[in-house]
């Protein structure tokens, strides 16, 4: 006779975390994943929100079409290929820039004054936004150093924060070569600067280069591998939701020219949307976080944006954005 | 009527607290037994089946918290009446939707089998250490058997987004298993 076993088992979750989840069924309409996080999020503060939605994946796309192009100096010049070993002694340099996505206005990203955000460790690149100042950055340029006992070579930044070539677990512990990814590290610190309890969510996303993404937010010890949400594979991938994702708030000549970029790019719009993903956490009134992103050093280039959204992503809703691009 | 009032009743003897069980979960429950029978007529039937066990365990059974015991109740129940459906080939549709479901966690406990009485540990530890938006969607979908638009529905959330959560879910539960550092 067919059996659910492992279904059945199911029925050992403790009924702490039953009420829990049942909580989420009894008024389904009135009910959101913000509460999950805070009851406290004024729903008034959700639907003005929603009003400026940007999606940080159109962003990541539409920012060639709607922004200056960034100069050829700020590129990313750390192009090696997926195994290359970095040489003893050779300087690699590597810049970031950071930004805001040009659609939102100053009275708009009001709330993203109750933040601030630290750069550190990237070299200073040249297109910095308004209220951030190149006194929030810090230099990047190393050189490689031997590292552990195995020969390995890595590049160090001078202050040994930013690194490439290392390979790390989930427990943020050096393994040593042997995955094939050589990652740089970014890291940014995020401080509530408000009294306000709330849910910050913080979407990441990756568009081109290599195939993972680490994150690793707070205290929290173990780096979270998004490889499979990253890349969303037939199973999961859901193109309507992604597309919805991606091409909200934009107007329809924008839309037109992300997807004719998309398919150019990545040869269909739903290969692009496939590596939009998602993190998220929570600050706490005046907590800071400190929030370290690594990007695989692929075979041309690194690129990737962190999106923070100052609220909470309901059903429909999108948070007034704020983008930290990393190129 | 709070549960410690329905649990009061239950007590008393009073049929009162089998009507105010029915009222406050009936849907709750019927909606869980529904998504393992597939079928509104046999909910109800295991609805009225868990709220005669109700009556019948309580007392001596006196739970912290009725809800969730009524849930176990009814998903107890719901399976059992799963098993003697499809044994009599009745169950062919339900049995699809569940097919999928029970597959993925089989993936998950492939590295270990866990007996009950251990796995009750294994699994309350590895919802414990996740955030509590990864924690319902787990629940809703493993426990509840939600389905993922039901849960996107319920949560506000997009379904992209759910589906991404339960394959994390699913991978560090599997890797919780595996290394079996929690018992």
């Amino acid at each position: 006779m067919k059996s659910y076993p492992h279904l059945e088992k199911m029925s050992e979750i403790s009924d702490e975390f039953i009420s829990e989840a049942a909580g989420y069924s009894a008024k389904r309409s009135e009910r959101r994943i913000s509460m999950t996080y805070n009851a406290a999020i004024k729903s008034a503060a959700m639907a003005a929100c929603a009003a400026l939605a940007l999606s940080a994946a159109a962003y990541g796309l539409a920012r060639e079409k709607i922004a200056p192009a960034p100069a050829e100096t700020s590129a990313v010049e750390v192009e090696r290929s997926y195994n290359e070993r970095i040489a003893d002694g050779e300087e690699v340099t590597v810049e970031t820039y950071i930004g805001k996505p040009v659609r939102i206005s100053p009275e708009e990203c009001a709330a993203v004054g109750d933040y601030t955000y630290t750069l550190r460790d990237v070299k200073i690149g040249d297109r910095l936004p308004e209220g951030i100042t190149k006194s929030d950055l810090t230099g990047s340029v190393g050189v490689v150093r031997e590292f552990g006992d195995d020969g390995e070579k890595r590049f160090e930044s001078d202050d040994g924060a930013l690194t490439i070539g290392e390979c790390i677990d989930e427990n943020g512990t050096y393994t040593g070569p042997g995955n094939g990814y050589k990652w740089v590290f970014l890291t940014i610190d995020v401080t509530n600067n408000s009294d306000e309890e709330g849910v910050k969510f913080i979407n990441t996303l990756r568009l081109v280069g290599g195939e993972k993404v680490k994150l690793k937010v707070g205290d929290t010890e173990q780096y979270e591998y998004f490889e499979e949400a990253c890349y969303q594979s037939d199973k999961y991938f859901d193109p309507e939701s992604a597309r919805e994702m991606a091409f909200s708030g934009l107007s329809d000549d924008e839309r037109i020219a992300l997807e004719s970029r998309a398919e150019e790019k990545y040869g269909s719009v739903n290969n692009y949307l496939r590596e939009v993903f998602y993190f998220e956490t929570r600050f706490s009134p005046r907590e800071t976080k400190t929030i370290v992103l690594g990007f695989p050093v692929s075979s041309r280039y690194v690129y990737g944006e962190l999106f923070l959204e100052l609220n909470p992503r309901g059903a429909g809703d999108k948070g007034k954005g704020y983008y930290v691009p990393v190129k | 009527m709070e549960d410690e009032e329905i649990v009061r009743l239950f007590f008393a003897r009073d049929e009162l607290a089998v009507s105010a069980a029915e009222e406050k979960y009936g849907k709750l429950l019927v909606s869980l037994s529904r998504n393992i029978l597939g079928s509104a007529e046999d909910a109800t039937e295991c609805l009225n089946d868990a709220l005669f066990a109700l009556w019948t365990n309580i007392p001596p059974e006196n739970p912290d918290d009725l809800r969730a015991y009524a849930c176990k109740i009814v998903r107890n129940k719901s399976f059992d009446r799963l098993k003697r459906r499809m044994a009599q080939k009745r169950a062919a549709e339900a049995a699809v939707s569940l097919d999928g479901l029970e597959q993925t966690l089989a993936d998950a406990f492939a590295a270990k089998p866990f007996e009950n009485a251990e796995f009750s540990s294994v699994i309350d530890a590895f919802l414990q250490s996740l955030n509590p938006g990864a924690r319902i969607v787990f629940v809703k979908r493993y426990f509840f058997l939600d389905t993922e638009p039901q849960i996107a529905a319920d949560l506000g959330m997009s379904l992209s987004k759910v589906k991404s959560l339960l394959h994390r879910s699913r991978k560090r539960f599997k890797k919780f298993c595996t290394e079996g550092d929690v018992l």
